[in-house]
């Protein structure tokens, strides 16, 4: 098991092998990130462990002084879950609309603890369409229902006016 | 420069609408939008009464505000703290159906014509 140094400077893990060699082919991490073994006080670049060496060299084999920074690796990439505004949109246009985008907001913190990431990044999705559909459907039955309120002012004035002509 | 634009942008619309709140008490003018929920409906939707409460917390009147709605003056510290926090994504899955499962059942509660029940009423 290994602890490692993120793109943020901040310690992750421990975490196996398998899922660095995961994250080096996903391109989260590279031979410069730095990781130590689990029970040693040393950290190392992970190219100097034989046990990536060969998956995590490659890329990065001129040690030219110009070359680019390490990707940022991110163990939990920002999903927004919109929780914020689903409430407000629940408490403030649309009832039951907004309760399925708070729906979706909890699925988004659920996928992201299972590290679905792709799962997560769909649900974040659906909560900002409901959010929106909250928000439109709110403002058109806003404008409905004033209209249905003015129409028969505007009649009785119209025939009022019809009537004194 | 353009998160301080949206940032300026987002203080000025928070500011008037705070000073309407204050300024125009919701039970004597009728210039705030009402709630489609109960338009439709006739019923308390679990939001309604948040803008009188809003007004009467301005105002420094902490139990009119909670008579309002206690529902939306309890979930102010909530979200001025999911506010500050900035990423809602990492709190624990559970808290979030809490909060679903509050909001749902205030809005029920406070429609039920009976006594207790009618304190959660605006």
């Amino acid at each position: 098991m290994f602890k490692i140094i993120g793109g943020d400077g901040r310690p992750y893990g421990p975490v196996s092998a398998d899922q660095i060699r995961q994250w080096i082919a996903e391109g989260r991490a590279n031979a410069q990130t730095m990781a130590q073994l689990e029970g040693s006080v040393e950290w190392k670049p992970l190219g100097q462990y034989p046990e990536f060496a060969s998956s995590a060299t490659p890329p990065v084999m001129p040690p030219a002084p110009t070359a680019a920074p390490a990707p940022a690796f991110q163990p939990r990439p920002d999903v927004p879950n919109y929780l914020v505004p689903a409430i407000l949109s629940t408490i403030c246009c649309c009832l039951p609309l907004g309760i399925v985008a708070i729906v979706f907001a909890a699925q988004v913190n659920t996928k992201l603890q299972a590290g679905d990431i792709p799962g997560a990044l769909e649900a974040s999705r659906k909560a900002r369409m409901w959010i929106w559909l909250a928000v439109v459907l709110g403002l058109l039955s806003f404008g409905l229902f004033s209209a249905l309120w003015c129409l028969p002012l505007m009649h009785h004035h119209a025939f009022r006016m019809y009537r004194t002509w | 420069m353009v998160i301080r634009l949206k940032t300026i942008l987002l203080g000025l619309a928070f500011g008037a609408v705070a000073t309407a709140v204050f300024a125009f008490d919701p039970e004597r003018v009728r210039i705030y939008p009402v709630c489609p929920f109960h338009q439709w409906t006739g019923l308390w939707c679990p939001g309604c009464g948040t803008t009188r409460a809003l007004h009467q917390l301005l105002h420094g009147n902490l139990a009119a505000a909670f008579r309002f709605n206690a529902l939306s003056m309890a979930l102010l510290p909530v979200a001025g703290y999911l506010i500050v926090r900035g990423d809602a994504s990492t709190l624990k899955p559970t808290w979030i159906w809490v909060l679903l499962v509050a909001i749902v059942a205030f809005g029920v509660l406070r429609n039920i014509p009976a006594y207790p029940f009618t304190l959660l009423a605006p």
